[in-house]
């Protein structure tokens, strides 16, 4: 049942089993696998069944350094779907090593391991409509998928590695009808959880504040309340209600993002083939073979996780003689911001651009046509643009993980959104061992493929860095701001997603990450979501 | 030895009753249809005429009722058949159908109420009442999806489609469940139904343990057929195809017989619709109905076979 808080009346006391709040692909996840006979479900979503601009006001804030974060609400979005309604759908999972603490990384280390989650990535890729769990190109694709460089070979890296991709799904509008008809399971839209009150030990959530649009307030009580907001809201929360457990300062401590970039200039070796475009995969899904650093190597290099794509170069630098990654510098006002940013340094359509498409004219139009009928009128969407550059010079786009530190760091403001809750303060901050993963495994890159004589990477350490850090934070991905952990001494939830210290108070979503690993997180997210249901449900 | 009349017994779903039948000796038995070469085998009859009935049925111990066609032949054939069964105190096996639910939704048990507003539905719901009215000995076989070798509408017609890439993932559209049952699990249980003692009027739904969503059949069947990558298919192209079948449907109300393949707006209510049918009851005849995927493996090695 789909309900909406703008017809509820005021002084209204909700009684339920488990209320979820937040409608993102965590709070869905949950909601679809809980269904508990005996205990109903309420699922809080602060959005509606589409974005209104109202609505994403809430999610305004500050940020310290706007040089080196995007503002609060952008990379965001509430409404039933969560971020997913913008995602890029691009899916892998964590791997083992991520979970493991590593010498090298302080604060790192799972109170979990790669297996315990191993039966929820299976599940989640499904709910993701990532099709199969399969991540290695061996497994996916039994008659082979080209490699990114042909003649490739290195000790440190693989190019076995597979990412696959979401249609993007938006979790809302592909399970809105299965979470209608499900039983016992209530949706209301368009109510914001405010404030968590608790029992006078601050051991139990008490009742949740829930705000509808107009302002007018009610109560929800439940035996078990899971917060899946997302990872920004999440240790809002936390913090607006004063703190609840045993781990206080920790809230909001450890904020990851990941630390991505363009960057360097390709050269492969003559009559190297290239494959930098998307393979399909039995499943109907788009796969892309990718360079990732073996675990054996981060611990040697002493540095984070690592992954590398062949990349067209950067479409803002007319250099590439590709008519069209010329064009997409006229295609920005089309574009939502979040994807203007990563396009590049938004610099005014110049006259070298228009040569290269006046110059690559077929070039160009084959790209619009294959968009428009892969892209903009597909379900399951091509994820990216990938043409080849015209001028045969490639580079590197890679995704690294960014390390936990206690100093980057998510705390409230002083000033408040229009239901009186403070807003966000974001500082985020990069470590000189995020730095030491990009360089070390870009130079390991280079010397490998020069090694292989499969290539030639041209770059300097210092553009590597800067690449590193042009958009600051890698957007979108929120992370570690209620991380889990063994001991309430080091983090804010325990190995089953409740916050130390509590008895009924859970959270679902990126903020209980202790570390980033190189994975896009919302395959991860899904997983512990799922397994959060299972161990719900067996309470 | 007991001796067994199955009317429609030429059909997709009669042959593999008769297989089942022949399979074990204490049964013999006989197909009748309308169209054919009459044998010992087989015995040529017009199941909506009570008198070809009495003829065609003049020493049987037993009557099975597999007759497909149009909701006419459907209701009468049931109500010729069940006459005839009672007046012989014959037993009586009716082949009915998950389309007598109509458009009800979770899980569903033999005793839900038949909601059914389809014609094929309806006809099918009339066909069960005029069996109870009969006063037969009868019991009853809800069928699912009934799919394997032979099946033209659930697996041929549905292969061709996810060839032509204009079935696949349908999204929320193909979230319904798929309750899907080899036709040879139909024929063991009406050997079973016959070699026990059944309360008179007992029901069975019928269709495997583990039926899966629309989408996984769709998806299941295209990999095993070698149908090339999966497709995503979108509301647009499915109210497209929704929009094309209304000429061809309404064609068919007009009595056409040829019917091309067609997503229809019912057929996509079908992919949609969130309905299992609850097998439980089925235990008590000692089968078990094959897998999903079992169902899937042997439907896609016949398709495969074909010319
Ligand atoms: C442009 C972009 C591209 C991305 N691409 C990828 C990608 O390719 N791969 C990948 O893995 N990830 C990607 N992501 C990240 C992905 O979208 C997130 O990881 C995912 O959405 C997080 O899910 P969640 O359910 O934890 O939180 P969210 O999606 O943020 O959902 C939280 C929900 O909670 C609601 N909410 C918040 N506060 C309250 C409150 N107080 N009361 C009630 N409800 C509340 C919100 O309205 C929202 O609906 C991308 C994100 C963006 C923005």
């Amino acid at each position: 049942m789909i309900e909406d808080a703008r017809c509820v009346p005021s002084g209204l006391a909700i009684e339920t089993g488990l209320c979820i709040v937040g409608g993102g692909p965590a709070g869905i996840a949950l909601a679809l696998r809980y269904a508990h006979p005996a205990r109903p479900t309420l699922l809080l979503e602060s959005g509606g069944i589409d974005t209104d601009p109202a609505t994403d006001l809430l999610n305004e804030g500050e940020v310290e350094d706007p040089a080196l974060h995007p503002p609060a609400a952008l990379y965001r979005r509430r409404a039933l779907g969560g971020a997913t309604g913008i995602w890029g759908g691009r899916c892998a999972p964590l791997d083992p090593i991520d979970f493991a603490p590593r010498a090298w990384m302080p604060h790192s280390g799972w109170p979990i391991t790669h297996e315990t989650l191993r039966p929820y990535y299976e599940p989640a890729n499904a709910l993701c409509e990532a099709g199969a769990f399969a991540y290695t190109s061996a497994a996916a694709f039994p008659a082979g998928l080209s490699p990114p460089l042909e003649g490739f070979t290195s000790s440190r890296f693989t190019d076995d590695a597979l990412e696959r991709f979401s249609c993007p799904t938006d979790f809302g509008a592909r399970y809105r009808d299965a979470l209608a008809r499900r039983p016992g399971l209530s949706i209301l839209l368009h109510a914001t959880a405010i404030g968590i009150e608790t029992d006078e030990r601050r051991e139990a959530v008490a009742a949740l504040n829930v705000a509808a649009p107009s302002g007018l307030t009610f109560t929800v009580r439940a035996e078990i309340v899971v917060l899946a907001t997302g990872g920004l809201e999440t240790p809002r929360l936390l913090l607006a209600s004063g703190g609840i457990g045993t781990a206080r300062d920790l809230i909001g401590r450890y904020y990851m993002c990941h630390i991505a970039g363009v960057t360097g200039r390709l050269h492969p070796a003559p009559g190297r083939a290239v494959a930098h475009g998307y393979g399909i995969a039995a499943d109907g899904t788009y796969c892309r073979r990718r360079l990732a650093l073996r675990p054996e190597a981060q611990a040697s290099l002493g540095i984070g996780n690592f992954i590398a794509r062949l990349h067209h170069p950067r479409p803002a630098d007319p250099a590439h003689r590709t008519g069209a990654l010329s064009a997409l510098q006229f295609a920005r006002p089309f574009l939502r911001p979040e994807y203007t940013l990563r396009l590049g340094a938004s610099e005014r359509p110049s006259w070298p651009h228009i040569r290269n498409v006046l110059l690559d004219l077929p070039g160009t139009a084959g790209f619009a046509a294959t968009w428009l009928r892969r892209r903009r009128f597909a379900v399951r969407k091509f994820p990216s643009v990938a043409v080849p550059p015209r001028a045969g010079i490639y580079a590197l786009d890679f995704h690294a993980e960014q390390a936990p530190d206690p100093q980057s760091r998510i705390t409230l403001a002083a000033t408040r959104d229009r239901h009186g809750v403070p807003r966000l303060r974001i500082a985020w901050r990069y470590s000189a061992l995020d730095l030491r993963t990009v360089r070390e495994a870009v130079a390991a890159l280079a010397a490998d493929l020069r090694n292989s004589g499969a290539g030639h990477l041209d770059y300097t350490p210092d553009e590597v860095a800067a690449d590193a850090l042009r958009e600051g934070a890698y957007g979108g991905h929120h992370l570690g701001t209620a991380r889990m952990s063994a001991s309430p001494r080091t983090g804010v939830v325990d190995e089953n997603c409740r916050v130390h210290g509590t008895r009924n108070l859970y959270v679902a979503g990126g903020a209980v990450f202790p570390t980033s690993g190189q994975a896009n997180p919302t395959l991860t997210i899904v997983a512990l979501a799922l397994r959060l249901a299972d161990h719900l449900r067996a309470a | 030895m007991m001796r067994v009349l199955v009317a429609g017994g030429t059909g997709f779903v009669g042959s593999a009753i008769l297989r089942a039948l022949a399979a074990r000796p204490e049964f013999t038995a006989i197909a009748a249809a309308r169209h054919g070469i009459a044998s010992p085998h087989l015995r040529l009859c017009d199941a909506t005429d009570a008198q070809s009935v009495a003829h065609a049925v003049r020493d049987a111990d037993a009557i099975v009722n597999a007759t497909a066609g149009s909701a006419r032949i459907l209701t009468e054939s049931a109500a010729r058949l069940s006459e005839a069964a009672a007046r012989r105190g014959a037993r009586y096996v009716e082949i009915g159908s998950i389309a007598v639910y109509g458009p009800a939704i979770g899980s569903v048990d033999e005793t839900a109420p038949l909601l059914a507003r389809s014609r094929y539905g309806l006809a099918k719901c009339r066909a069960e009442s005029a069996v109870r009215e009969s006063g037969a000995a009868a019991t009853l076989l809800r069928a699912g999806i009934v799919v394997g070798p032979g099946s033209i509408p659930w697996v041929a017609r549905i292969a061709r489609l996810l060839r032509a890439g204009r079935l696949g993932d349908l999204g929320p559209a193909g979230d319904g469940i798929c309750n899907l049952v080899r036709a040879a699990d139909i024929g063991e249980a009406v050997a079973h139904v016959l070699a026990g003692k059944q309360p008179r009027g007992a029901t069975f739904n019928i269709a495997a343990p583990d039926a899966p969503s629309w989408n996984g059949y769709f998806a299941a069947l295209a990999h095993a057929i070698h149908a090339g990558p999966l497709r995503r298919i979108g509301p647009a192209q499915l109210a497209l195809e929704a929009r094309l079948a209304l000429p061809f449907a309404a064609l068919s109300r007009a009595g056409a017989r040829a019917s091309p393949e067609a997503l229809s707006g019912s057929l996509q209510r079908l992919f949609r619709q969130p309905i299992r049918l609850d097998c439980r009851a089925l235990a008590s005849l000692g089968i078990a109905p094959a897998s999903a995927a079992a169902c899937v493996a042997e439907s896609a090695a016949w398709f495969a076979a074909l010319p």
